[in-house]
């Protein structure tokens, strides 16, 4: 059981890491003039670990994920605004998925944590750049997240009822 | 699926977009982001650094010597007790960039921020 | 959980290489102007170091070309009644290329002007307009040929000649400051702007905007803080020299600065101010005031034969600017709105 929980976690992490490689064929920066902006793919990893392991795994991954992707490709910023928009949007996501089923499904999940993601990402700005004139950006970040975060619900909502489908449990 | 929408899935993504819209809106009525501020220094050492806004009314009086003039966005040496009075004749300051300077006096009325239209001027 | 730490902590470090762009300015007073070095690079600490070296290379040069300290060289040379002096190596060079730039010129900048300036007495308590008996008398001494440069660093001046780098002692300072900056380690300085007065050096990249150009405003003649066209540069200087800076009012009448070496008057041309874009800021400086008082037309066609860059504001609100003006950097006239002309 615990080796096969390492090796899922293994694998979200090794898919969270693609997923922000991915990213990088969006380029965000070139519409909001912050660089090291993200879309913020890699939440859906997050949203996967924490409905099918623990707050404390998923955190894990992210953590991982989050420090393998900068040093395969980043620089500090890009860095420091992921960490702050994965942790941001996991706290989101961890707390809005103890009412999910009655008060909402994964879709408002991931949208609200694809807000928190982007939140994040310009409080990481803020503190880094040292001028709140970024969060003049968040307005478009923030409806941005909306579509974004359907479209990461609605994946892991398919991933996770297609294992429900072949009985995969961990 | 755990994808069928529920009334709350509406809450959270109408909260989204009025969380945009009242950040967005408060920019456009503020500074749209390009806040300046102007600085006063003497002798090499900051004595001022104000935020210009459209409510902005002070002056700012050094013992009598320069007296300037913080008024809206804008910045200007009113008096200066020198002989060339270049400081006055300056004008007045608006954009990030724009240097007031009294050179007897040794004091300088410059206006910083956002990157403007131009990095310096030649004068 | 500790281990997921530990590796992230690691892993943490390691990505700690990747740098960002920091920026250091410091803002001082010498050459009787106010001047600010800005530098750009790859840390803090770095951009500091350059841009305060900048500023002790140029506080280290004001002995070297001002003629009012004492302690100074040129206040020896002025002094030897026509002897010859050895002076520093710093000096000397400076000379020599304000007697260079004097040649060129024909005399329209001219670095011995020192007797007309204080007979005038700009930018002092007394400034008036003399007899011209005084003009005349104080004419009698004005002449770069009274320069006699003798080789290892000995200089003479004859004819109770008086030496003024003021002329170009601004653009020598940027040019040393832009050789300062050259030698820094790599990426401690990849770019900076230089503002000696009214001399801007723009140095590498600018990282606050795309294509990493230095956009610099030419001031407005009559509104110093306004702008009727800008020129986007990158490893030049541009230096301006207007009527509007230093000047006194005497009978309702405007004495500025700039004075006809010919005439021993305020160069009267018709211009308003000559900005000059060139990589050499001492060469930028002296033309600036070369130009000025030549005039337009004779300024114009002075350009043209030496592929000068130069802008100019006519009092008729007109602005022209030479051909090599294109070359050097990308020009926008924005005067409309003020009442000027583009006259291309």
């Amino acid at each position: 059981m615990q080796a096969k929980k390492l090796t899922l976690c293994g694998m979200l992490t090794a898919l969270a890491v693609v997923l922000s490689l991915v990213e990088r064929l969006f380029p965000l920066d070139a519409v909001v003039p912050v660089p090291g902006v993200k879309l913020g793919l890699a939440n859906v990893v997050t949203l996967f670990a924490l409905t099918r392991l623990s707050a404390r795994d998923a955190l894990a991954v992210l953590l991982c994920r989050v420090a393998l992707s900068s040093l395969l490709m980043g620089s500090v910023t890009a860095f420091l605004f992921s960490l702050f928009g994965g942790l941001l949007s996991l706290v989101a996501m961890w707390l809005l998925l103890r009412a999910e089923g009655r008060f909402c499904s994964l879709l408002g999940v991931s949208v609200a944590g694809a807000a928190a993601h982007n939140i994040g990402q310009i409080i990481a700005a803020v503190i880094w750049m040292k001028t709140g004139a970024v969060v003049a950006y968040l307005p478009f970040l923030l409806v941005m997240s909306v579509p974004l975060g359907l479209v990461t619900g609605l994946t892991c909502s398919v991933v996770l009822s297609h294992m429900q489908k072949i009985d995969f449990n961990v | 699926m755990r994808s069928r929408l529920k009334w709350g899935d509406f809450v959270v993504i109408g909260a989204v977009l009025v969380l945009a819209a009242a950040l967005a809106a408060w920019f456009a009525a503020g500074t749209q982001g390009d806040l300046l501020y102007a600085e006063v220094w003497q002798d090499n050492a900051l004595v001022e650094r104000v935020a210009l806004t459209d409510a902005t009314d002070r002056t700012i009086d050094l013992d009598g010597h320069n007296v300037i003039v913080l008024s809206g966005k804008t910045a200007h040496m009113a008096s200066a007790d020198c002989h060339d009075q270049v400081c006055v004749r300056t004008g007045t300051l608006t954009r990030a960039g724009q240097v007031a300077v009294c050179l007897p006096n040794r004091v300088v009325l410059k206006i910083v921020g956002e990157t403007g239209e131009i990095d310096a001027i030649v004068s | 959980m500790k281990r997921v730490l530990a590796a992230f902590l690691l892993l943490l470090g390691l990505t700690g290489c990747a740098g960002r762009q920091a920026s250091y300015t410091t803002d001082f007073f010498a050459m009787d102007t106010f001047m600010a070095v800005s530098v750009y690079g790859d840390s803090e600490d770095a951009a500091q170091e350059a841009a305060v070296a900048c500023e002790q290379a140029v506080n280290a040069l004001e002995p070297a070309l001002s003629r009012t300290r004492e302690d100074s060289d040129l206040y020896r040379l002025n002094h030897a009644d026509g002897a010859v002096c050895e002076v520093s190596d710093e000096t000397y060079a400076a000379i020599e290329a304000a007697v260079q730039f004097a040649k060129l010129t024909g005399g329209a900048f001219d670095p011995t002007m020192a007797p007309l300036t204080d007979l005038w007495g700009i930018n002092t308590e007394n400034a008036h307009v003399p007899t011209q008996a005084e003009i005349d008398e104080a004419l009698t001494h004005v002449g770069y040929e009274n320069i006699k440069l003798l080789g290892n660093n000995q200089v003479q001046l004859l004819n109770g000649a008086q030496l003024d780098l003021g002329g170009i002692g601004k653009g020598f300072a940027t040019d040393a400051a832009f050789t300062l900056l050259a030698q820094q380690p790599e990426g401690a300085a990849t770019g900076a702007l230089v503002q000696l007065g009214g001399n801007i050096g723009a140095f590498g990249e600018n990282p606050s905007r795309d294509g990493g150009n230095w956009v610099v405003g030419i001031a407005d003649p009559d509104n110093n803080a306004e702008f009727l066209a800008t020129v986007e540069v990158r490893d030049a200087s541009v230096v301006t020299s207007g009527d509007y800076e230093r000047y006194f009012e005497q009978d309702g009448k405007r004495y500025h600065h700039i004075f006809d070496p010919k005439t021993g008057y305020p160069a009267d041309t018709g211009l308003r101010s000559v900005t000059v874009i060139d990589q050499n800021s001492t060469r930028a400086d002296a033309m600036t005031t070369a130009l000025f008082v030549m005039g337009l037309d004779d300024g114009m066609k002075f350009c043209q034969e030496n592929n000068i860059a130069a802008v100019f504001i006519t009092s008729d609100k007109q602005i022209y600017t030479t051909d090599a003006v294109a070359s050097v950097c990308t020009y926008t006239f924005l005067g409309a709105e003020k009442g000027y002309t583009d006259a291309q």
